[in-house]
């Protein structure tokens, strides 16, 4: 079962073209990572499947169904976004930011239910936020109101979540909590998950399946040791490294040691 | 503020050339219907609160709505078009066909719809960015204003007339006018009880709304007419009064926070409270001369508002 089906996907601005004819399929319950260099088009990607960007051309299917034909509202009931591009407005606090996560169920302003009232604490104690919830998001440092905008996501309880690089700006340990939030909700409740991430390591650790974006186009997707090779880390990363088994973990560990610079490339 | 505006009301009924007492207020009103008094009051004064009430209401509600939907504290009617489309047509019809002076309310009415039309149409590209939207109101409101410069030049005899008009001024306003803009501003509030959770989340930016399910560009299209419906029913009747829509929703904010759901119903009491305090003190204060509201409320509103900023500071 596909959460999502992508078939010759193309988006350009203006004249220039960021994505050209991607094909690819999510599976239900799965977790799935995107990396690529700087500018290859992930955030592009992510934001088509978002429904927050319109492609040119080629056919998206969500649960089966033409992803830019549903009510968006219908689709918020199960998939929840966390995008790169986004406002605090002056003096909102963690709460009513977590609230909104069930406007689309309804509940108008996310207090009104009992049910809505315990899926915002749930969402807020899963994420650690309880402690500051009455605290303006705009005086949070980093983390914590990354952890609140995920919470926010969570409180829509979606069957799908899509995230886009949920672990920039958080510190190391925050960076392993949040992912081993996304792991656990996954492997609790079958949340299909699909994120941006940079570090290669975190990807092969945290995902069963890896995307490979560069230069408009899908290089390769799979299971992270078949995807992320040292071969094709010196073609899409342009980095010379080893790879490890990480027995601990039980995924590979990729060691760079420099990096290379392809002749006439770049 | 609930309580405050039936307080302002009636104190400004009592305010005036001839000063009336609270309980001959009533007296005057409801009970004995012949006296002068009640000619004053009913036919005079009333309509004329009444007025400034609900111009205030729509002013202040349109720029809480505006400064929401463009995320820009600067956003206030003004800028996507309403009052200088407003203005223009009221400028037309004031110099060069004097005659239809009485036109000049529809006419302000359609020339403010119009100027939002342009404006929203002008910044369409893959749907509406507030930048845009902000950059073209700018654009068709100079243009605007050049034309009224023009005229003002080529008819310097007649400029007097349009001074009121753009100053802003609740001078000799009665049941017509009342009558004229209560069903829009009662249609646009009505609307706009629908609206704040929605703006609320707008607020997060496109991609996050779009995430809670907002349909992003058809909301953003509702509030912007809601908007200048709003406005536009407002400066028809009484000029381009400009100050309201902006700085009472700063105001709001500034006591109530950013909710949109505390925010739009203190916007309306405080702006109709605004405009009926200023409106008073402008009739009172040079008696017989009465002061436009538009200049009472920029000589008491502005230290007003940078007083309030101040307080900020000291308690953040």
């Amino acid at each position: 079962m596909n959460v999502f089906f992508v078939k010759d996907l193309c988006v350009h601005f203006g004249s220039k073209a960021i994505i050209e004819h991607v094909d690819f399929t999510v599976k239900k319950g799965s977790v799935t990572a995107l990396v690529g260099p700087n500018g290859a088009g992930k955030t592009t990607l992510v934001r088509v499947l978002s429904r927050t960007l319109k492609p040119q051309s080629g056919k998206i299917l969500y649960n089966d169904k033409d992803l830019f034909t549903l009510p968006t509202k219908q689709i918020a009931k199960t998939l929840a976004l966390l995008p790169q591009m986004r406002f605090i407005p002056d003096g909102l606090c963690v709460q009513t930011l977590v609230e909104y996560g069930r406007f689309p169920h309804g509940g108008n302003n996310g207090t009104s239910r009992k049910e809505d009232r315990n899926i915002v604490q749930w969402a807020m104690a899963k994420t650690h936020t309880l402690h500051f919830r009455h605290t303006p998001l705009a005086r949070l440092s980093g983390g914590e109101q990354q952890r609140a905008w995920i919470a926010m996501a969570l409180a829509q309880k979606p069957k799908a979540l899509i995230l886009d690089e949920p672990t920039t700006f958080l510190d190391i340990a925050y960076q392993l909590e949040i992912l081993e939030l996304l792991r656990t909700l996954n492997k609790e409740t079958g949340l299909t998950i699909i994120m941006v991430l940079h570090d290669l390591n975190h990807a092969m650790r945290y995902s069963d399946s890896i995307m490979i974006v560069r230069d408009k186009k899908l290089r390769s997707i799979g299971p992270s040791h078949d995807v992320l090779t040292r071969e094709s880390l010196r073609m899409e990363f342009s980095i010379d490294s080893d790879i490890h088994w990480d027995s601990r973990n039980n995924c590979p560990y990729i060691i760079p040691h420099r990096q290379i610079h392809h002749e006439g490339a770049l | 503020m609930m309580v405050l505006l039936p307080i302002a009301l009636i104190v400004s009924l009592q305010c005036g050339s001839c000063s009336i007492g609270p309980i001959d207020v009533f007296k005057a009103i409801f009970i004995d219907k012949t006296s002068v008094n009640h000619q004053i009051l009913w036919n005079v004064r009333l309509p004329r609160v009444l007025v400034g009430g609900v111009v205030g209401m729509c002013l202040a509600l349109s720029g809480a709505i505006l400064q929401g939907v463009l995320r820009n504290p600067l956003a206030a009617p003004n800028i996507i078009g309403v009052s200088s489309g407003a203005g223009f047509a009221g400028f037309v019809i004031l110099i060069v066909f004097p005659d239809l002076t009485r036109l000049v309310p529809a006419g302000a009415f359609i020339g403010a719809l119009a100027s939002t039309l342009a404006v929203y149409s002008l910044a369409w590209s893959r749907g509406v960015q507030p930048l845009r939207l902000v950059l073209a109101g700018v654009a068709v409101s100079s243009l605007l204003g050049a034309g009224m410069s023009t005229l003002m030049i080529f008819y310097p005899e007649r400029v007097h007339g349009v001074l009121t008009f753009m100053v802003g001024g609740l001078s000799a306003r009665s049941w017509p006018h009342f009558n004229m803009i209560w069903p829009y501003a009662l249609a646009a509030i009505s609307i706009s009880i629908f609206l704040p959770t929605r703006l609320n989340i707008l607020s997060l930016g496109d991609d996050a709304a779009t995430g809670l399910g907002v349909h992003v560009e058809r909301t953003r299209l509702i509030l912007i007419a809601v908007a200048a419906l709003l406005a536009a029913s407002a400066v028809s009747v009484v000029g381009l009064l400009g100050f309201v829509g902006l700085i009472v929703p700063h105001m709001c904010r500034k006591l109530v926070g950013p909710d949109n759901r505390i925010l739009f119903p203190a916007s309306l009491f405080c702006g109709a409270i605004i405009v009926i305090i200023c409106d008073t003190i402008g009739r009172v204060l040079l008696d017989p001369i009465e002061i436009p509201v538009g200049i009472i409320m920029a000589l008491i509103g502005a230290p007003f508002f940078l007083f309030l900023l101040k307080e900020r500071k000291k308690s953040a």
